[in-house]
């Protein structure tokens, strides 16, 4: 890990339209609804590292990460990679040097093409070699899965394949969405070894976006918690994650079942709407500690000791005072 | 006292290349106020399990052995008897609970539906307006917000752990002696799954109700039961008490199962992992069905299958205990 910068996000947001809009709403002047997927986030990625990104489903997890690889383009905000600022016409630089693994390997590959043609297509010709040396990186015999159809692997050796895939340009940087919450846990571990290894010997910068906060502990350096479209707590895995200080980080905490404890102490409620977020903090509805300032006025993202950010009103100056 | 009794079950499926056996002469007792975790990776026969004892597999399966419910061998039973038992005596809740709601009748019409089909067996006759008052009141005790509202609402607008707390509600509703849970929470988030693991252990003290958690997630089994399963290649390969199997697991495959679990960051080393796959059914290796990716792998091993043997209030099949 380093202290370059490969990455730089400033109030980076993605709304989507909520409904489609007919004719008649635009008469009508109904007003546009907007899904706020990622709201206002800012960060920095180092070159060499593991970013992970903790949130539950609906907090903006995988729309950050497709901002980030140039699938989705944001509407407002921008983004920094190796000191180039992208936008519509360097799109293609960005491309050249970032890669993305998916959720579900058995959606996110051709089920029509064979390993081999999957793995070669990045490239945009057949390069045997090439793809031999990746497909043999992630422990699959070349040989044997040449000629197969991704239906014909099981669950680990499909998501090797699409790792194969991302790591055959050899990218700098690689999004990984949840690549291990469909496998099972044995398998699990053999593919975050894999990656850990990959790492190493690539230097590759990985985002590592995970519900799961114990694989988020094993591959991270640094994570960043989302909630609703905005980062709640940002630091060292092993601060945030053993001393969470926000809330909402150790609500998560308290849910994730483990083998130390056998209560679990889930905070209550529902995930919010995106389409109208709690006004003030977006946890406040569900947090243990809300204040009335936390109702009126969003906390900002402060640093606190060192590299540390928190985003709540409890470690602010100002919300002590409102405390009293 | 004895709920379920499971004796010596075998699970076939009939397919192209001949009949495939897939649960290989399981038993099992579930006591009253049991909360029995089935752990196993996908592939060892735990949803068949549950499928089994609700008597719900395809076609194209057969089963011998005996099921006996308070007594009855539920394997004797036809279609028409067996009707009696389901939902109201053994319930079934499913991993994805939007698929096992019709899409197109309200929440409640459902729940009270389910409702009158349990008064009916029981040859009870109640008004509309009882009934109607008894759904809202479960849906007070889940802490769903505002009732009224949910009741009117369809499947679909309701988000994943709202869906899930209904299911739980007919389940409160219809009060079966069993509850079979097939991975009712793999398909929510953290926080959900915690709620709704919480308010399963509420209804096994508040309503006595037993209940079989299938699950993969043996932390999640551990949060969960009193007692666990540990499937393999459709053989139970350890079964005791949770406490115990947590802290002291004995077969090879649990200790596996345990230690692959991240715990530590990379920095500090390799994370453990079983190597290898899961067995496919119709190929399983001679011996111990474990062998291929066993660390404390033995000659005999590769020769004969181990059988189940009691340690310390425990079952393991493993040769290191024979």
């Amino acid at each position: 890990m380093s202290n370059e910068v490969l990455y730089k996000v400033e109030h980076l947001k993605k709304y989507y339209l909520a409904y489609k809009r007919g004719i008649l709403d635009a008469i009508f002047r109904r007003p546009i609804l907007y899904v706020k997927a990622v709201d206002d986030v800012n960060l920095e990625i180092y070159k060499g590292e593991t970013l992970g990104v903790v949130g539950e489903s609906g907090s903006g997890k995988s729309t950050l990460g497709k901002l980030l690889v140039g699938l989705e383009r944001p509407t407002d905000g921008k983004i920094w990679f190796m000191g180039q600022e992208i936008n519509k016409r360097n799109e293609e630089f960005l491309r050249n040097h970032v890669q993305m693994v998916f959720q579900n390997p058995y959606t996110s590959l051709n089920p029509r093409m064979r390993v081999k043609e999957i793995v070669s297509e990045p490239l945009g010709k057949f390069d045997e070699k090439a793809v031999k040396e990746a497909l043999e990186t992630v422990g699959l015999d070349y040989n044997y899965v040449k000629d197969k159809y991704p239906r014909e692997l099981s669950g680990g050796q499909v998501q090797r394949v699409a790792i194969a895939r991302a790591i055959v340009r050899r990218p700098t940087f690689i999004v990984l969405d949840e690549p291990t919450s469909a496998l099972d846990v044995s398998i699990q571990s053999q593919v975050l070894n894999l990656l850990a290894d990959l790492q190493k010997e690539y230097s590759l910068t990985y985002m590592f976006i995970t519900h799961n906060i114990g694989v988020a502990k094993y591959i991270a350096d640094r994570v960043i918690i989302l909630y609703a479209g905005k980062v709640v707590e940002e630091g060292k895995t092993d601060d945030v994650l053993e001393n969470p200080m926000h809330p909402y980080t150790q609500g998560l905490k308290q849910s994730v079942p483990s083998l130390q404890t056998k209560y679990l102490k889930p905070p209550e409620g529902d995930v919010p709407s995106l389409i109208n977020p709690p006004s003030g903090c977006r946890y406040h509805p569900r947090c243990p500690y809300a204040m009335e300032i936390c109702k009126q006025k969003e906390p900002p993202l402060i640093p606190v000791d060192g590299d540390r950010k928190v985003a709540c009103w409890l470690f602010t100056p100002h919300g002590k005072e409102n405390r009293s | 006292m004895v709920l379920l009794q499971i004796r010596n079950l075998n699970v076939y499926y009939n397919t192209l290349i001949g009949k495939v056996k897939i649960l290989n002469d399981l038993n099992l007792d579930v006591d009253y106020g049991d909360i029995v975790g089935v752990v196993g990776e996908s592939g060892s026969g735990k949803s068949t399990l549950g499928y089994a004892i609700a008597k719900i597999l395809p076609p194209n399966a057969s089963m011998t052995g005996e099921i006996l419910f308070e007594g009855v061998n539920l394997l004797n039973l036809d279609e028409k008897e067996m009707q009696k038992y389901r939902g109201t005596q053994i319930f079934m809740v499913f991993q994805n609970a939007l698929n096992s709601l019709n899409p197109v009748k309200k929440v409640g019409f459902q729940l009270e539906e389910a409702l009158k089909i349990k008064y009916q067996k029981m040859g009870k006759k109640v008004s509309e307006d009882e009934i109607y008052k008894e759904v809202i009141d479960v849906f007070k005790d889940l802490r769903l917000p505002d009732p009224e509202v949910i009741y009117e609402r369809y499947p679909h607008q309701l988000s994943g752990g709202q869906i899930q707390r209904v299911i739980i509600a007919m389940a409160l509703l219809l009060r079966p002696k069993l509850l079979i849970a097939d991975e009712p929470t793999s398909a929510i988030d953290v926080t959900l799954q915690a709620q709704v693991v919480n308010l399963f252990k509420q209804i096994n003290q508040e309503a006595k109700i037993s209940i079989i958690f299938i699950t993969h997630d043996i932390s999640l089994a551990y949060a969960m039961s009193n007692r666990i399963l540990v499937l393999y290649a459709g053989r139970i390969m350890e079964e005791g008490n949770t406490e115990e199997i947590i802290k002291d697991p004995m077969h090879p495959y649990t200790q596996g199962l345990i230690a692959s679990i991240p715990k530590v960051s990379k920095s500090s080393g390799k994370l453990y992992s079983i190597p290898g796959l899961p067995p496919s059914f119709y190929t399983l290796p001679a011996g111990c069905k474990f062998h291929p990716r066993c660390p404390k792998v033995m000659p005999i091993c590769k020769e004969k299958e181990p059988q189940e043997v009691h340690v310390n209030n425990r079952r393991v099949r493993c040769w290191l205990y024979e």
